[in-house]
C-alpha cells in the first residue's frame, strides 16, 4: 500500500472516531445535564454550565487514557519483544497495535 | 496521533479501527462511571484517580475478554462447519436416491 494512500486512510479513520467520540460524549453530557423534564425548550443556566464542564471532563479523560493506552502498549511491546528473545514461546498478539 | 498511524493491510486497518474503537469505549464507560461531581470545570482529584483505575479494569477485562473468544470460537465454527457438511451429505443422498437411473 502506498504512503499516500497509508496517510489518506489513517486520516479518514481519525475524522470517523471524532465523530464516534463526539456522538458519545453529546449522549453522556446529554444524560448527565440536561433534564428530561421539557418543561420549557430552552436551556437553565445551570443545564449550560453543566454541559461546558462536562465537554472539558471528557475531552480531559479522553486525553488522559489516550496517554496511559499509548504507555500500555508500549510496555506491552517490550513484554513482546522480550518473549519473542526466548525460544520455544508461541507467538500470539492480542493486544493494540 | 494520525501521524503515528502506518496502514499496511486491511487487516492491520481493521486492527486499528477496533482499537481506537475500544478508546472511545473506553472514554465513556469510565466517564459515565466516574465522573460525579459537575461543580468544577477540571476533573478532581477522586475523578482522576478512579479513572485510571477503571482505565485498568477496562484493559484487563477486554483481555480477557479476547482470550475466551480466541479460545471458544474456533471450536464453535468447527462444530458450525460439521453440521453443515451432515446437512449437505444427507440432501446428496436424497438427491441421489430420487434421482432417475439412467437407462441405457
Amino acid at each position: 500500500m502506498d504512503p499516500q494512500k497509508a496517510q489518506q486512510l489513517a486520516a479518514e479513520l481519525e475524522v470517523e472516531m471524532m465523530a464516534d467520540m463526539y456522538n458519545r460524549m453529546t449522549n453522556s453530557c446529554h444524560k448527565k445535564c440536561v433534564s428530561s423534564n421539557y418543561s420549557q425548550g430552552t436551556l437553565e443556566k445551570g443545564e449550560l454550565v453543566c454541559i461546558d464542564r462536562c465537554v472539558a471532563k471528557y475531552l480531559d479523560i479522553h486525553e488522559q487514557i489516550g496517554k496511559k493506552l499509548t504507555q500500555m502498549s508500549q510496555t506491552d511491546e517490550e513484554m513482546m519483544g522480550k518473549m519473542a528473545q526466548q525460544p520455544g514461546i508461541p507467538q500470539t498478539s492480542l493486544q493494540a497495535p | 496521533m494520525s501521524g503515528q498511524m502506518v496502514v499496511d493491510s486491511p487487516s492491520q486497518l481493521r486492527n486499528i479501527k477496533d482499537f481506537l474503537i475500544l478508546y472511545n469505549a473506553l472514554t465513556e464507560s469510565c466517564f459515565n462511571k466516574c465522573v460525579t461531581n459537575m461543580n468544577y470545570r477540571t476533573l478532581t482529584q477522586i475523578e482522576r484517580a478512579c479513572v485510571h483505575r477503571c482505565a485498568d479494569k477496562f484493559t484487563n477485562a477486554n483481555k480477557r475478554f479476547m482470550n475466551e473468544f480466541t479460545k471458544l470460537t474456533p471450536e464453535m465454527i468447527r462444530r458450525r462447519n460439521e453440521d453443515a457438511m451432515e446437512q449437505a451429505q444427507k440432501y446428496e443422498a436424497l438427491l441421489q436416491e430420487s434421482a432417475p437411473s439412467p437407462t441405457t
